[in-house]
């Protein structure tokens, strides 16, 4: 083949070009620490990791869910704890209210203290987390429990669930509504109770007082049903999360292994491409050599 | 008897041959770097002989020479190569009209990134999460109008930057149409000119260099067919339909598409009938405009105005923190006009999260960030992430394929053009070589003209009658 000075020149050019182009590739891909940039690099891997970076952040979310919920529950938890001690001292001041050789005098006294228990428990029902209401179903902007002029105390919530996601399509309720915490207003709530029994202490009627000591018993079940129940949930809520957890490393590592580099290879790589990259160069150098004219005097 | 003078005939024409070829060599070293230039070769032949005249077989010995001359000027070059040459190209033309608009759409959709439309989907269900959780929340509602907002807002630059790019390639098509009309008219003057030359039973070498410079333009824009005349002149066809007949050029032209706003068609002047581009630059333009560009639009459309129905559907039947029901979340019906309801902008606690009237109820938000993980589009088959994925991938293996159809290519016409530069290109060594030989048969030439003078001035002057 004859071979002229220009094919030289333009091989050394398309040679140069090529080898720029590589490095270039390479020195991308080494700055961003990713395999591809465009979805023609690896159009399988990209679609890959959209899903991946999707599906990352879906676990992200849930994790969060989970933990907003546990912390819900939790806080229902201590409040429904507390309903539980007031309900046993309740429980002993009933006891001891329903002895008939006891002077009006104690009775009174135990009214006093059934009333600010009472009290304490209308705060409790109150509790709120985060700015919400934890006991006023799905009410949850305004304080369930409003205690009127005249003392009796009326529920504004509703037994509606609120309801957090676990995962796709899977939902939990996670709040106690007041109705079932503190009984439903319309038959009679632990409030209306506790000022019934406070008035009974009062009145000293004794078979009522005793009546009521059976009543708390049933409020206190109640409390300790709720109790293992928000245990389980929160326990459930755990595993999840911690699957989730596992499930986003998993996740992670997937999407690291597709679009992240091999640092050591690739710098190998590059390495390899600079020596050729200098030995185009250097071709260059000796393809631009005397031709004859230089002989020629 | 031959002339005493004969040999300064002989001598002359020896001194006048290796001048144009010297001539010819200082010529090709002089357009060693034009482009499309093909070395030219002086290709002498002797002169025609002198026979004796003899009444019979003449006592000398047999016919004598009377020198050389260059009977051509050949022009190196390859037709079969410049043939390979013009089909790829139009591959070439193609291929690389494709990659480049392609990796622009690519560009556009700027995915895999933080910043694209996916990314925008996982934050706007993210933010949905996060209101069925806090429902009462007005910084989380707010949080929901933002990240809605960055979602309908990437759609919607997404949607336009590429009907940007269809409106800039109908732009480049004009471009190259009035290029391929300038080519061909062009190639007519020349067709026009080298026919004179041939006709007169010369070879218009540089003329037809230029000529085969400006079809090879021509091939990378369009699919064409050459088929030289009797007198050199090139006809040049697109698709069968005439464009360079000798002398004569029917023009492309570009008629306003009635049914597509702003689009143009090419046309023949002539029967008013479209172009049909098979090949070329050109058709790579038309595909990725008419083509590819009308698909992407059409699934990134789909996709909008299905998130827009079922969105709408799920909102309007919830109730916002202020007890509104009945709103649409979105307005506009596709990709281009897909917005954030103006009514949930005003007023976040519009935003219906609630299934019942009630602040703390974020049923209906879960549910609406629950169809973003249902699967909907290709008839209840894929989710509207995976459907976007799906774009990017089809996106992804079209430019994967016109990348390595470019490159390979541009391999082979740069392999093809190394074969057409082995036979047309100016070796300047071998051009000093020769230079080198026509000098000293120059040189030679001239001796013999000095000897046959000293013998003619012996025979006239010094000989004693």
């Amino acid at each position: 083949m004859r071979v002229t000075n220009r094919m030289l020149v333009n091989g050394l050019i398309r040679n140069v070009h090529s080898a720029l182009a590589r490095l270039d590739k390479k020195y991308n891909q080494l700055a961003t620490g990713h395999e591809f940039q465009y979805p023609s690099d690896d159009p399988v891997g990209v679609a890959q990791v959209m899903q991946l970076t999707t599906s990352i952040k879906q676990t992200d979310q849930y994790i969060k869910n989970a933990n907003d919920a546990i912390l819900w529950m939790e806080s229902t938890d201590s409040a429904m704890n507390e309903f539980g001690s007031v309900l046993q001292r309740l429980k002993e001041l009933s006891i001891a209210g329903a002895n008939d050789t006891l002077p009006q005098e104690s009775r009174d006294a135990q009214a006093d203290e059934v009333r600010e228990l009472r009290n304490h428990l209308y705060m409790l029902a109150n509790s709120e987390q985060e700015g919400r209401y934890l006991f006023a179903g799905t009410r949850t902007m305004n304080s369930p429990y409003e205690r009127l002029a005249d003392g009796t105390i009326i529920y504004h919530g509703n037994d509606q669930q609120v309801r957090v996601e676990l995962g796709i399509g899977v939902t939990m309720d996670i709040n106690i509504t007041g109705i079932n915490a503190f009984g439903d207003p319309a038959t009679g709530d632990i409030f209306a109770f506790l000022a019934q029994l406070e008035e009974n202490l009062r009145t000293g009627n004794v078979p009522a007082i005793n009546e009521a000591v059976g009543t708390l018993e049933n409020y206190l079940d109640n409390s300790l049903k709720i109790r293992s129940e928000l245990g389980a949930k929160v326990n459930r809520m755990e595993m999840n999360k911690e699957r989730l957890e596992t499930l986003k490393l998993n996740y992670k590592k997937i999407l690291s292994d597709t679009q992240d580099i091999d640092f050591a290879e690739k710098v190998m790589e590059l390495k390899m491409m600079e020596s050729v990259q200098q030995a185009a160069l250097n071709v260059g150098a000796r393809i631009i050599q005397p031709t004859l004219i230089d002989f020629l005097r | 008897m031959r002339s005493t003078f004969a040999g300064i005939e002989t001598a002359y024409r020896a001194l006048q041959a290796n001048q144009l070829a010297l001539d010819i060599t200082g010529h090709n070293i002089a357009n060693a770097n034009t482009e499309g230039y093909s070395r030219q070769v002086a290709t002498f032949s002797a002169t025609a002989p002198y026979t004796n005249p003899a009444f019979n077989r003449s006592a000398t010995a047999g016919q004598i020479g009377t020198g050389v001359e260059v009977a051509y000027i050949t022009r190196m070059r390859d037709m079969f190569v410049d043939l390979q040459i013009r089909q790829e190209n139009h591959a070439l033309g193609r291929w690389t009209a494709r990659y480049e608009n392609l990796h622009q759409l690519e560009l556009i959709y700027n995915e895999p990134s933080e910043t694209g439309i996916a990314d925008a989907l996982d934050q706007f269900w993210t933010a949905l999460q996060d209101l069925a959780n806090r429902a009462e929340n007005t910084s989380v509602r707010a949080v929901v109008q933002q990240r809605a907002i960055i979602l309908t807002d990437s759609i919607r630059s997404v949607y336009e930057q590429v009907a940007q790019l269809q409106r800039d390639l109908n732009q480049e098509i004009t471009t190259r149409v009035s290029e391929i009309n300038a080519l061909a008219n062009q190639i007519a003057d020349l067709n026009e000119q080298i026919g004179k030359v041939t006709s007169l039973g010369d070879q218009a070498n540089d003329l037809m260099d230029q000529r085969e410079l400006l079809v090879e333009k021509l091939s990378k824009l369009t699919n064409i067919e050459v088929t030289t005349d009797n007198v050199g002149r090139y006809n040049i066809t697109i698709s069968g339909k005439g464009l360079v007949y000798g002398e004569k050029v029917t023009e492309l032209y570009l008629d306003p598409d009635l049914d597509r706003q702003g689009l143009v068609d090419v046309k023949w002047t002539d029967s008013k009938e479209k172009v049909q581009f098979k090949d070329g630059s050109v058709k790579g333009l038309l595909e990725v405009r008419d083509e590819d560009i009308e698909i992407y639009q059409k699934m990134i459309n789909d996709m909008a105005s299905s998130l827009i129905n079922e969105m709408n559907a799920i909102h309007s039947a919830g109730y916002g923190l202020d007890g509104s029901t009945g709103i649409a979340f979105f307005s506009g019906s596709d990709a281009s006009n897909i917005r954030v309801n103006n009514e949930i902008l005003v007023d976040g606690r519009r935003i219906a999260a609630a299934i019942g009237d009630e602040p703390g109820d974020g049923q209906n938000a879960l549910k609406m960030a629950a169809l973003l993980k249902t699967p909907i589009m290709n008839a209840g088959t894929t989710t509207y992430a995976a459907y976007y994925s799906s774009i990017i991938s089809r996106l992804g293996v079209d430019a994967q394929k016109a990348t390595t159809m470019k490159d390979n290519q541009e391999v082979l016409v740069g392999h093809l053009k190394d074969r057409q530069e082995s036979v047309a290109g100016v070796s300047l060594d071998e051009e000093m070589a020769n230079m080198i030989k026509f000098q000293h048969a120059y040189n030679a030439a001239a001796r013999i003209l000095t000897t046959l003078d000293a013998v003619l001035d012996t025979i006239i002057n010094k000989m004693a009658v």
